[in-house]
């Protein structure tokens, strides 16, 4: 059958090359050779609006990581669950897998932008923007990274999110770097019943972005005492981070009533974050402190009303 | 190494298309400016509105976000493509936008329709946080956010009378 191709009538100013590496050695090799003038695109949710908001440049070489075999899926094995960094977050927000091991997570890709975007956003674009809703939940199921390189070769890396997350803030994160997959740990729960929520405040009800987040994991044994307890804040444009101090107050510990207010003040100090023309700094410290509190005593309070 | 075919087909609302151009270049532009189907509408183009919203194979995505390389080889559906059981007829979803005044000025009312489907495509009989869940992507700035609300619970009910489920993506582009 005869085919009529048309020719685009508004030719694309900053036209693109989109390459489609079948590995990483080919996806990097391009890098390589294209620099700063290239960017690996994922889902491109993220750098389409920087391209729009001109936050960056419009690159010159796009190159596909969705070519590359293996970077999409989940699975489990004994010990972990492994989340391809091409996953959806539709995909990961729908998984029995992530939601039996990884609840916060699964509450968070939940609640990250409108079901449209989860169509077609990935785990891996939200983790490497390194302000993305999923981080939070990552750190309170000590998650890992796993990246490619460049190197000499193609250098593996597996890197706690923590360390990866210091390494962003002291500015010397590889711009280059792949990243590959996400490994949450699988964590016993025998004798013992986890606790888990995650709680996003935005500047309306409806899909926006965060202001602040909160994620909260725990166990707590038929006595009430808390063990395994992490909590993480995030939110914005800020880098999230473990508030140790909050989980130190709870760790070995009963739960008693006056814990809901310590841990709210405790949390509105611990918290770094950033003033901007939406909200103060000292805004999104309180509303950390309150979450926390809010999502704790409900938590707790639904596990007493289940007894 | 290979690069993507600046040879771009798809199929959109039942018709395959074939253009030459730029992979990178927005599905949104293809939309309106290299076919001709300006239903889809433009806002913020940064995937905040929902104005754009289209189906691809059936999920509803943001145009605006959505390069050429990535719709490519996929079935397409705009505001243009869903009618009722004949062409020349409104569907179901529509109507009821119609019926309970569910815009004032218009202007969001493709991608809340195109939303709308996606939504009882896959769940027929939403509750109220289900609606707000599936439409949060879509913001109506006149804020008419009742009308809509009773629109898409009237739509449920017309597609249940009608004793079928929704059609589905290949029964609608016929």
């Amino acid at each position: 059958m005869e085919m009529n191709i048309e020719t685009s009538r508004i030719p694309d100013p900053f036209p693109c090359q989109v390459w489609e590496p079948a590995d990483m050695e080919e996806a990097m090799m391009i890098k390589r050779q294209y620099g700063a003038n290239a960017a690996f695109v994922a889902g491109g949710t993220l750098l389409r609006t920087q391209w729009e908001g001109g936050i960056v440049s419009k690159h010159e070489h796009l190159i596909r990581l969705d070519t590359i075999a293996d970077l999409r899926g989940i699975d489990e094995s004994d010990q972990h669950i492994h989340i391809g960094a091409l996953t959806r977050l539709r995909e990961c927000g729908a998984d029995m897998y992530i939601a039996n091991h990884g609840a916060t997570l699964y509450e968070a890709c939940r609640h990250i932008a409108a079901p449209s975007i989860r169509n077609q956003a990935t785990i891996g674009g939200n983790i490497a923007s390194a302000v993305g809703d999923a981080i939070p939940a990552l750190l309170v199921h000590n998650a890992s990274l796993h990246w490619a390189d460049i190197g000499s070769k193609v250098d593996l890396i597996q890197q706690d999110i923590v360390d990866w997350l210091d390494v962003v803030k002291s500015g010397r994160r590889s711009l280059d770097a792949i990243l590959m997959g996400i490994v949450l740990e699988k964590q016993s729960t025998e004798h013992q019943q986890e606790i888990t929520f995650f709680r996003k405040i935005g500047r309306r009800e409806a899909f926006t972005p965060s202001l602040v987040t909160v994620a909260f994991r725990a166990m707590v044994d038929p006595l009430g005492h808390f063990s395994q307890v992490r909590i993480a804040a995030g939110g914005g444009s800020g880098i999230a981070m473990r508030l140790s101090r909050c989980e130190q107050l709870l760790e070995g510990n009963r739960y008693h009533a006056e814990m809901i207010t310590s841990i709210a003040l405790l949390a509105s100090e611990d918290f770094v974050t950033y003033s901007d023309p939406f909200a103060s700094e000292q805004y999104r410290q309180q509303t950390a402190g309150n979450l926390l509190a809010a999502g704790l005593w409900e938590s707790i309070h639904s596990q007493i009303e289940r007894r | 190494m290979k690069t993507t075919n600046t040879t771009w087909q798809a199929t959109v609302n039942r018709e395959h298309r074939e253009l030459q151009i730029d992979p990178s270049r927005r599905l949104l532009d293809i939309i309106r400016g290299d076919l001709d189907l300006t239903g889809t509408k433009v806002s913020c183009e940064i995937g905040r509105c929902g104005a754009c919203m289209v189906l691809i194979d059936g999920e509803p995505v943001n145009s605006c976000l959505t390069m050429a390389y990535q719709c490519a080889g996929k079935e397409i559906t705009t505001i243009e493509g869903l009618h009722g059981e004949h062409e020349d007829q409104l569907h179901p979803i529509q109507e009821a936008f119609l019926e309970e005044g569910g815009f004032q000025c218009g202007y969001c009312t493709p991608g809340m329709i195109i939303s709308t489907k996606a939504l009882l495509d896959q769940n027929p009989l939403p509750n109220d946080h289900e609606i707000k869940e599936g439409l949060c992507g879509n913001l109506c700035r006149c804020t008419g956010y009742g009308g809509i609300m009773r629109a898409v619970q009237s739509a449920a009910t017309k597609c249940q009378q009608q004793d079928t489920q929704l059609p589905t993506q290949q029964q609608i582009i016929r």
